[in-house]
């Protein structure tokens, strides 16, 4: 059980946009991938959705080709936040968290439970009646973030043994200080249920924090991978980034620290 | 709960569909009293025996089987496909602007009907297939060769991309716009007088053939259009959305494009251009009972049909006997209501910006 990319190239044109991408998400894992502006994390994530068909190299849904699955099946296991979402209508809350359960056939009672369980998580009940197209833009992402969660939520534990995997671009972008904190426990219990995570983060704090494994990705190439305190080096961050990085220990958690 | 109140609120249109249409069957330059249109029903049901008064019962039957009854079912048939064409079209661009004559389906029809006008001689003008004049041909198939020609353009083998379509319905529409010009400007007096009055749209001509093929559309529609409902939702979120959320937006947006334009194509055929229903009405009911399309398509299909019943019975009585055309006073009768929906709305905004 995996979401894997192997040996993945993309060119648009002969320009090389991804090259020899290798890459597994395991399920309880959390996997981030970090890099400079225009890296390619953006365009690897949209290979991994099979939104984009990639030259050469092939993206695999448990051990399945990912075009293979059907798309009502695979949107039950793999469920993606995108950087930007634009929706101009004015629904509540809710019913864009509702827009989730397009892919389930579980009925509107359970649909209605995943979906008020959802906005609890992301501190969000109380937007539930609120029309999205007057929420702020980090009440929105909150929106959001509770519709991908939604989306492959399974309050059976019979269908929760099911692969699922969370594929989150830039989750915490818009968040304050407590919502940022917030996001980082929800990603953490999603692993603990068995959730496979794939983030794509800037903060190189948080992702140190929570990560189990970090990819660092350089002009669409693998520069390397590990854990956080093997890629988190002074050479590697000087080289990828272009800054020199002192990197640390936190005083009082000793958790990894990078700063400038 | 809003889905509840969307619910009653179509239950409540649907109920009020019946009366309207009952009560534009008995206005008009002849007015048919409640008593008679009685037993013009209990008659039609027995077949015979009921002739008190024959000539004026003849009279009054006349118009109303062979005109007005047919024509008020063809007004409500025209007003569920324009509007509920206008609901898909507007969640399919993702623009409460979105119209069904932005794919060229409305000034495709109008340069076919332009042609035929034009060109086609006398014995075209008079001459009738199926009870639809070869104007009507015209038309069908002009708007059928131009959502043709916008959809072929902006298809690549990527998918259909929904901003190109945009840009291709505009640049067909304003091709055809100015072979309408030429045509126009070729015209003779009469010619040109017939070409702007089929532009207002009209349903003067009804008959029940032409009830019956327009009947076929909106079967086709009320069998198809509510199917999409749950796509065209995820769809407002965005494509790639969509497309995670499992939906097939390719063959979403295929069926869409063919129903609205089987839809529009046939309305414009059997009514002429009538203006307004598929932009406001749409839009009207998003303001009253939310985007959510499995409740905004009916509710869209049977309000459309009460405003174009409504205003086809205002276009009999207004100027009697002679009629004005319909599609001038669905604009007419929605815009005072629409303006007081968006002002009603801009003040609540207003509220809830100034006191959190």
């Amino acid at each position: 059980m995996s979401l894997r990319a192997s040996r993945l190239s993309l060119n648009y044109s002969g320009i090389p946009f991804l090259r020899d991408i290798n890459l597994s998400v395991l399920p309880g894992k959390i996997t981030t991938i970090v890099g400079p502006n225009g890296a390619g994390k953006t365009t690897l994530l949209r290979c991994l959705a099979s939104e984009i068909s990639p030259t050469s190299g092939s993206v695999t849904l448990n051990g399945r080709d990912i075009r293979d699955w059907r798309s009502a099946d695979r949107a039950v296991m793999l469920s993606i936040l995108p950087q930007h979402s634009s929706l101009d209508f004015p629904f509540t809350a809710e019913e864009v968290v509702m827009l989730a359960r397009t892919p389930h056939a579980t009925g509107a009672n359970i649909d209605q439970e995943v979906v008020a369980d959802a906005l609890k998580v992301v501190d969000g009940t109380y937007l539930s009646k609120r029309l999205y197209t007057e929420l702020s833009g980090g009440e929105k992402q909150r929106i959001h973030l509770a519709r991908v969660l939604a989306q492959i939520w399974h309050p059976y534990t019979e269908e929760s043994c099911r692969a699922r995997f969370l594929v989150l671009d830039e989750p915490t972008s818009s968040f304050d200080l407590a919502h940022q904190k917030l996001t980082l426990k929800i990603i953490k219990d999603c692993a603990e249920e068995g959730i496979g995570i794939l983030l794509v983060m800037h903060d190189l704090n948080l992702a140190a924090e929570c990560s189990d494994q970090i990819i660092l990705l350089e002009c669409g190439e693998i520069a390397m991978t590990g854990t956080p305190e093997e890629v988190f080096t002074v050479e590697a961050i000087n080289k990828v980034f272009n800054v020199r990085a002192n990197i640390g220990q936190h005083p009082k958690t000793g958790k990894l620290l990078v700063t400038t | 709960m809003r889905e509840t109140k969307a619910r009653k609120f179509t239950l409540i249109l649907f109920l009020a569909l019946l009366p309207v249409m009952i009560g534009a069957v008995l206005v008009g330059p002849v007015f048919i009293s409640p008593s008679k249109l009685m037993e013009f029903l209990v008659g039609w049901l027995r077949l015979g025996n009921y002739a008190l008064d024959p000539i004026s019962i003849q009279q009054e039957g006349v118009i109303f089987s062979a005109i007005r009854f047919p024509r008020v079912v063809l007004a409500a048939l025209v007003g569920i496909c324009l509007a509920s064409c206008g609901a898909v079209m507007q969640g399919l661009f993702r623009n409460p602007l979105a119209d069904p004559s932005l794919i060229g389906v409305s000034s495709g029809a109008s340069a076919g009907a332009g042609l035929v006008i034009v060109f086609g001689g006398a014995w075209i003008h008079g001459g009738s297939w199926l009870g639809l004049t070869f104007v009507a041909f015209g038309a069908c198939m002009g708007g059928a060769l131009a959502v043709l020609l916008v959809y072929r353009l902006s298809t690549s083998s990527t998918g259909t991309s929904v901003p190109t379509m945009l840009l291709v319905g505009i640049a067909v529409s304003a091709s055809a716009g100015a072979l309408n010009g030429i045509f126009s400007f070729i015209a003779d007096n009469e010619m040109l007088r017939r070409m702007s009055l089929w532009q207002m749209g009209n349903l003067d001509a009804a008959n029940w053939p032409r009830v019956a093929i327009a009947g076929c559309a909106v079967v086709l529609l009320i069998f198809s259009l509510p199917k999409q409902s749950r796509a065209l939702n995820a769809l407002l979120l965005g494509e790639s959305e969509a497309r995670y959320l499992g939906v097939d937006v390719e063959r979403v947006k295929q069926r869409i494009i063919f129903l609205t334009a089987i839809g529009v194509g046939i309305s414009v055929a059997v009514a002429g251009m009538i203006s307004f229903v598929g932009l406001v009405v749409p839009h009207l009911m998003r303001m009253m009972i939310g985007p959510d399309h499995r409740y905004l398509i009916p509710s869209s299909a049977i309000a459309g049909a009460i405003l174009l019943v409504i205003a086809d019975s205002f276009a009999r009585v207004v100027v009697a006997p002679a009629e004005l055309p319909a599609g001038i006073l669905t604009a007419l009768l929605g815009v005072p209501f629409f303006f007081w929906l968006l002002t009603k709305n801009h003040h609540r905004a207003m509220r809830q910006q100034s006191c959190p």
